[in-house]
């Protein structure tokens, strides 16, 4: 039976992609035990194979997933409020010019604030079980803000020209023109929001420790200078946080190709 | 259609296009009428004052409602010949879809894209773009029951027998045809054509 050439080539491309993906993950893996075997104390820096059992430990506990759902909700809800509000702000911008000039100026003050200063002055405001979905979703805000309004102004004056002249109804222009020119511009945005209100919530749990949160695990750990779950802890975050724009970005790529 | 001493320049230029330009341009139905001029000289300027797309800066244009075909294609993104079409006609909201469909099948005949009902727009040839354009435009003008149809530059990259062939239904459908070209070949086939010899 001869080889088929197709194949080998599609399972070489495959391995060196592998290989590609997983030779800088192994070395930089390699560098922490050496780094944690030089230092010599768990306290300071744990070795990667204690982190990994630790997280083995923490995996099939009742408290582990709930805690963690509890943070991709609270952290999502505020996410999907800051989406809401900065697309209703957007529309409002792009439609009234005394709201141009209020919003804009103060909506790209809001993006220079260190995200630390924004919690603990919200912290002063609302309970602390709610401030960090306040912050994901004050995050989310002048990104949406800024992506929506580019995307409002992005169909073709041409093509609305001649939706004027042939009396196509607002609902229909709408549908046929504004929508599908703003579609690419907010799922860009809507991609790099979610990926930085998922990491300021949890910043916002760290400070705020609220009850059944990610964040007051990594916040009590370094208090009782319990190293290892911080890494371990810290680690649930990197995955989460790097599924979710992976899961985004696939569903994005997904609804940009279909609005292109 | 009466233009009376029109005077226009474009925001932000000085030169004018026209200056004090008087003419009276009477079309039969089923006649078909060629605006004949150099390049630059203003014909889509003109037809532009005439649907009232631009105001002038004085003077007065009397034209009837007219359905308007511009230079560009303006066609909407992703949709398919019959779906350009029923975006601009104002019975497609309604619950007539067959109905509806068998009508607008009928425009796409008239300018032979009947084969591409369903083709979306970016897969049409720059020629058969231009042809549903102009589908569209004659679909619009029967649905809002508008005679006057003002056709900038209708037949780029569109062959002379489709030409003749669609100038003839628009004959028989006793349109009022105002067009700008300027192909020898195209201003033969018209019944009169009207020179516009310079600015103003």
């Amino acid at each position: 039976m001869k080889n088929n050439p197709n194949q080998a080539k599609n399972g070489g491309d495959f391995l060196h992609r592998f290989l590609q993906f997983l030779a800088p993950v192994l070395f930089w893996i390699v560098i922490w035990e050496i780094a944690s075997l030089l230092i010599g104390r768990e306290v300071l820096l744990p070795s990667p194979l204690r982190t990994l059992s630790r997280l083995g430990e923490l995996l099939p506990t009742a408290a582990f997933w709930q805690k963690t759902l509890s943070s991709l909700v609270r952290i999502g809800l505020g996410t999907l409020g800051g989406i809401l509000v900065g697309v209703l702000l957007a529309m409002l911008t792009k439609s009234f010019k005394p709201a141009d000039l209020l919003l804009s100026p103060a909506i790209r003050v809001m993006r220079t604030i260190p995200v630390t200063s924004f919690i603990l002055l919200v912290l002063l405001w609302v309970r602390k079980d709610i401030t960090p979905g306040v912050i994901a979703g004050m995050m989310a805000l002048p990104l949406i803000w800024e992506s929506t309004l580019a995307g409002l102004a992005a169909p073709d004056p041409l093509l609305l020209e001649m939706a004027k002249t042939y009396e196509m109804s607002r609902a229909r222009q709408w549908r046929l023109i504004r929508i599908p020119a703003l579609m690419p511009h907010f799922l860009s945005g809507l991609s790099g929001a979610i990926g930085l209100s998922w990491k300021a919530g949890i910043a916002a749990e760290v400070l705020c420790v609220p009850a059944m949160a990610i964040g007051k695990e990594v916040y009590q750990s370094k208090l009782y200078l319990e190293t290892v779950d911080l890494f371990a802890w810290t680690a649930v975050v990197v995955i989460l946080s790097l599924l979710i724009e992976a899961i985004t970005k696939k569903l994005i790529v997904k609804a940009v190709a279909k609005w292109k | 259609m009466e233009i009376k001493n029109l005077t226009f320049a474009y925001p932000l230029s000085d030169q004018k296009i026209f200056d004090g330009l008087t003419l009276s341009v009477p079309i039969e139905p089923g006649e078909i009428v060629a605006l004949k001029a150099p390049s630059g000289a203003g014909k889509t300027t003109l037809l532009r004052l005439l649907a009232g797309l631009e105001t002038p800066a004085s003077g007065t244009i009397e034209c009837p409602p007219c359905a308007f075909l511009f230079q560009e294609d303006r066609l909407i993104p992703r949709l398919s010949a019959r779906n350009q079409l029923r975006a601009v006609l104002p019975s497609a909201a309604t619950d007539a879809a067959v109905a509806v469909a068998a009508d607008i099948d009928s425009y796409l005949t008239l300018v032979d894209l009947q084969g591409d009902t369903d083709t979306l727009v970016e897969e049409l040839s720059g020629g058969m773009k231009r042809r549903l354009a102009l589908a569209r435009a004659i679909a619009f003008a029967k649905e809002t029951g508008r005679d006057l149809l003002l056709l900038d530059e209708p037949f780029t990259g569109v062959d002379a027998a489709r030409i003749t062939s669609i100038l003839a239904s628009l004959r028989r459908l006793n349109f009022r045809v105002f067009l700008t070209a300027h192909e020898e070949s195209i201003l033969a086939l018209a019944d009169r054509v009207i020179a516009l010899e310079s600015k103003g």
